[in-house]
């Protein structure tokens, strides 16, 4: 008799340990639902731009300010200073990428490390792929908090004769903080007038969007 | 010694009480009783630090050892809670981003909840005299003694919005869409009378805290109805609980006048760390190594309590009872998520970082929830008139401070003074079986934090829209118990 009080007791500890919340995994469902329903094709709002004819080597090259808008919120990018440098190479035309994050409250200011990138294969039509290896960038440039970001991401774009930027699709991961697939981002590389002029709002993607001109909340205090 | 009627009955009533428990949602309306989201209520009127009937296994241990034979109690508290939230954020907040013309309402307005919220509590105490001055006395409970648990309406006006899947959650939906926390007690309980004057007693157990939560969430902590997201976080553990207590009987008869005090300490004794997931949802792509899922824990301190109480009984069929309580709701001054492993330390602005900014160590915190409660006193006056051996009537008042500044209410954590008033009654069904209830109303003046919420200018990763606006709230709640009693021991 007591093992089967002990049983009834059990039982009911078991049923409170189970009964605690069975709506919040259900809200947050419902929630990807409705937002893939007015949503149906993510990855269709980044573009890899307009194939082109390639530049010669060597035209392309200058400094830039590179945008790395993230669909999580892309009119609040991730800002560098850039330096882009092609060359021939043994199989043509090739593009290297000379990165650094611009804090993200004056946007003008060059926080965290230097990373060095390149080079990679640049199409006769001017299309390129380039896999980045892990970047860690500062929390200062960070538009959403102060927590330094570590992010694996391809650059899927077009590089072309005659222009003054640089755009396409975003791919990849951001793994620190938090993991956050970025599927659906894109980038831009726009010359700037004069080194170390960077703009208050950058283009965002190849269709030109704009970055919002309002300092992002973190920057209030 | 128990004869086979007895046994049958006693086990008759555990299974009633584990089905009652099982049949329960255990989801506590926050503010049921007391302050910040202790939900104590158990045993209604019956239920303190003077009292020893098994839910003194919580209230105070100590009386436990004035009880006698074997005593089971079966408590449901039952609570029907109203809550408005019209949120009224200041344009000019940081992160707060205009509503779109075709949106209004999205973020401004009334959202409201009503919910019927159960909590089971079960105990049994076993008190066997030792001789004529000494008596001893033991006990198991469970219960819930820190609860919160709240399902937002609907913002129908969105309902199948073309554009915006976010509103239809309601407007409080950046602090709680749905939401529950809990800890809930196991305990032992043993006490020992000297003397039929002091008694002593101590409860131990386990806590069972488990949180689980979605709300809307953005990335740069915003209201942009255009990258609104989720974000749901599920955590728990299992951590070591303790209470003790102290029981004066200074009259020969016991029931006279009783002084107690008691000692409730923090779960876990301090900081705890409930592990679990957090999974979001931004911009059509689900976070996560594991399809959303990270693997982090929520660092949290929950109070500590003391209890004190005096009761009186100036003629046999009148008793006369004060208590108050003072919790120590300054210990929850942030739930912190980080990933699993990490430390979790933000700052509150005296140490030359922005309040709330990570501290050093800490850069990887993914959300702080700054809290920054109050410590609370609470009082209550209660009064028994004995009708007859078996028939008893009680009634009382009681005030509560809110344990939550101005600047951190927000929807999922809404606290307010009040006062409440009790009545109800205890009637002997059987010669064993006592069957108790208490209706109790608690009488919330509106809360106007318009202007005063701070939480959009904390640092990130504290930061969050602005939770300012009219709260006002309506909770009536009804105890009601079985409490069977054998005399085991005979005369």
């Amino acid at each position: 008799m007591r093992l089967r009080n002990t049983f009834h007791a059990c039982t009911a500890l078991a049923a409170v340990a189970l009964l605690g919340c069975p709506n919040a995994e259900g809200e947050f469902n419902d929630f990807q639902d409705r937002y893939d329903a007015v949503h149906p094709d993510t990855a269709s709002s980044s573009s890899t731009g307009a194939s082109c004819a390639a530049p010669a080597a060597g035209d392309a090259d200058g400094d830039y300010v590179f945008a790395l808008s993230a669909s999580l919120d892309p009119a609040s990018p991730v800002r560098f200073a850039a330096k882009v440098a092609t060359s021939e190479g043994a199989s043509g035309l090739e593009v290297s990428f000379t990165l650094q994050a611009l804090d993200t409250c004056d946007r003008t200011t060059p926080v965290g490390e230097i990373f060095d990138l390149g080079p990679f294969a640049v199409a006769a039509d001017g299309s390129f792929t380039a896999a980045f290896p892990p970047l860690e960038v500062t929390g200062l440039s960070n538009p959403f908090s102060e927590n330094p970001i570590t992010a694996e991401v391809t650059l899927t774009g077009n590089l072309c004769a005659a222009s003054n930027t640089i755009c396409g699709a975003l791919g990849g991961n951001v793994t620190k903080p938090s993991v956050i697939k970025l599927d659906g981002s894109n980038f831009r590389f726009d010359r700037l007038e004069a080194t170390g002029e960077f703009p208050d709002v950058v283009a965002l993607n190849c269709a030109g969007d704009l970055s919002k001109t309002k300092l992002p909340s973190k920057c209030a205090k | 010694m128990m004869n086979r009627s007895h046994h049958r009955l006693g086990t008759t009533l555990l299974r009633l009480a584990g089905g009652l428990v099982a049949t329960s949602a255990l989801v506590v309306g926050r503010d049921a009783r007391a302050a910040g989201f202790a939900t104590a209520r158990f045993g209604g009127e019956t239920g303190h630090p003077l009292t020893s009937n098994p839910t003194a296994i919580y209230y105070n241990p100590a009386g436990i050892a004035l009880s006698r034979g074997l005593t089971v109690f079966a408590d449901g508290t039952l609570a029907l809670r109203n809550l408005t939230y019209d949120r009224r954020p200041d344009p000019n907040a940081p992160g707060e981003v205009p509503e779109p013309a075709d949106a209004i309402g999205a973020n401004t307005g009334t959202a409201s909840l009503t919910n019927f919220v159960a909590a089971p509590m079960l105990g049994a105490t076993l008190g066997v005299p030792l001789g004529e001055s000494v008596s001893v006395a033991g006990g198991l409970a469970l219960m819930v003694p820190f609860g919160g648990s709240a399902t937002w309406n609907k913002n129908d006006a969105f309902a199948n919005n073309p554009r915006y899947p976010g509103p239809y959650d309601g407007q409080q939906r950046y602090y709680t869409i749905h939401g529950s926390l809990r800890s809930m007690y196991i305990s032992a309980a043993a006490a020992l009378n000297v003397g039929r004057f002091v008694s002593v007693g101590v409860s131990g157990g386990v806590a069972l805290n488990s949180v689980d939560s979605v709300r809307a969430r953005n990335a740069p902590a915003d209201t942009d109805l255009d990258t609104e997201g989720r974000a749901w976080l599920r955590a728990k553990n299992v951590t070591p609980q303790l209470g003790v207590g102290v029981m004066l009987t200074p009259l020969e008869d016991q029931d006279a006048l009783r002084i107690g005090v008691s000692y409730q300490a923090p779960p876990n004794f301090g900081r705890m760390k409930l592990r679990g997931l957090l999974q979001k949802y931004f911009a059509g792509n689900l976070s996560g190594e594991r399809q959303g899922v990270d693997d982090v824990e929520l660092h949290q301190t929950l109070p500590d309590i003391v209890r004190a109480g005096i009761s009186l009984r100036p003629v046999r069929f009148l008793e006369l009872r004060i208590m108050a309580d003072y919790t120590r709701w300054s210990l929850f001054a942030d739930q912190c998520i980080n990933n699993a492993g990490q430390p979790c330390e933000v700052s509150h602005g005296d140490d030359g970082l922005k309040d709330g900014a990570p501290k050093p160590g800490s850069e990887t915190i993914s959300v702080n929830l700054p809290r920054r409660f109050r410590d609370t006193i609470a009082g209550r006056a209660g009064m028994s008139v004995f009708l007859s051996p078996r028939a008893e009537l009680y009634s009382g008042v009681g005030i509560d401070q809110s344990a939550i500044p101005d600047a951190t209410v927000e929807p999922s954590m809404v606290d307010f003074n009040s006062v409440s008033v009790a009545a109800g009654g205890r009637f002997g069904i059987t010669r064993h079986l006592t069957a108790g209830f208490t209706y109790t109303h608690f009488f919330y003046s509106p809360r106007d934090t318009t202007g005063r919420s701070n939480m959009p200018n904390f640092a990130a990763p504290s930061n969050a829209p602005d939770a300012g606006g009219l709260y006002q709230q309506r909770i009536g709640v009804l105890d009601v118990n079985l409490q069977a009693h054998f005399d085991v021991m005979g005369k």
